[in-house]
């Protein structure tokens, strides 16, 4: 894990207890036409919406394998994270076929441990168009470690 | 322009109150959950193996929280397609399993009709039971010539 420049503002508004703040490095991802008619596909999509980026779905670049390694990391061994709240705030809709640059953050906090990842999404040019935050709620893993 | 469309141009701006029509999602068969696994990349083997939820506990396989947090968005557009959704946050309280819907209601807790209209929505998503799933807030503009959306 290593630092990244700037910080991801939190869209609940809410600083997680004073635990460090791990960052990944700039991810470059994009919405690529197909990746956007699949996720089309696979959810129920509003009746003649048309070409456009669903709402929820930047929440698949918080599975990308770099982020994903990186949640498990925090996270440690022997625990899952099990979804708590979800949110997204918008400041533009994000195009279709359109190059974006991910800044991705997350923090511990205890009592009951949590992981509160932040994605900040924007384009090439640093114009900020989205923000997301998922709340993970840290529990052991079946049969493995203790709470 | 759709004729949903159209008719909201025109149509008044909902006051704080006013009610979304529900509308049942689903079911969300398995076959569902590992189409959405594979577009979102969500392959958590709770929702796609029976043995894997029998041992975290579950009779069945959990529908995908952020598969049924999906649904807001069609459940707003479509009563109101002239807005941009600039905020949804929401808490998931309870799993739903596969093979079973949701009924995802709504109400606008504020409006504001000027300068920009303006609404703060409550979402909710019950279970067949009746029992809630997610709670949700959202924030919706108009949209307009100066939209972002």
């Amino acid at each position: 894990m290593t630092a990244a420049s700037g910080q991801v503002e939190r869209p609940s508004g809410r600083e997680p207890e004073s635990l460090p703040v791990l960052r990944l490095p700039p991810i470059e991802v994009r919405t690529a036409a197909e990746d956007v008619a699949c996720f089309l596909a696979a959810t129920p999509a509003p009746c003649g919406a048309g070409d456009f980026v669903p709402l929820t779905f930047p929440f698949r670049w918080m599975t990308l394998p770099e982020v994903r390694s990186f949640i498990c990391e925090v996270i440690g061994p022997g625990f899952l994270p099990l979804h708590e709240s979800q949110s997204f705030l918008y400041e533009r809709p994000l195009r279709v076929d359109s190059a974006y640059v991910l800044a991705i953050e997350a923090c511990r906090s205890a009592n009951p441990p949590r992981l509160t990842v932040c994605m900040a999404v924007s384009s090439p040019e640093g114009e900020g168009c989205a923000k997301l935050e998922a709340v993970l709620r840290i529990i052991p893993a079946f049969g493995e470690g203790k709470a | 322009m759709t004729p949903a469309f159209a008719e909201n141009l025109t149509a008044p701006w909902p006051a704080a109150g006013a009610e979304i029509p529900p509308r049942d999602f689903g079911p969300f068969c398995q076959e569902s959950l590992i189409r959405y696994a594979k577009a979102s990349g969500d392959d958590n083997p709770l929702h796609l193996d029976p043995a894997a939820a029998l041992a975290a506990g579950l009779p069945g396989t959990p529908v995908h929280g952020m598969l049924m947090f999906a649904c807001f968005e069609p459940f707003m557009r479509e009563w109101r397609p002239d807005i941009f959704i600039t905020r949804l946050a929401g808490k998931f309280l309870r799993p739903v399993l596969a093979g079973e819907l949701i009924r995802v209601t709504g109400r606008v807790i504020r409006s504001q009709a000027a300068p920009r209209p303006w609404l703060l929505l409550r979402l909710m998503a019950r279970n067949q039971d009746n029992d809630l799933a997610i709670v949700a807030e959202a924030a919706a503009l108009q949209k307009g010539p100066h939209s972002l959306g």
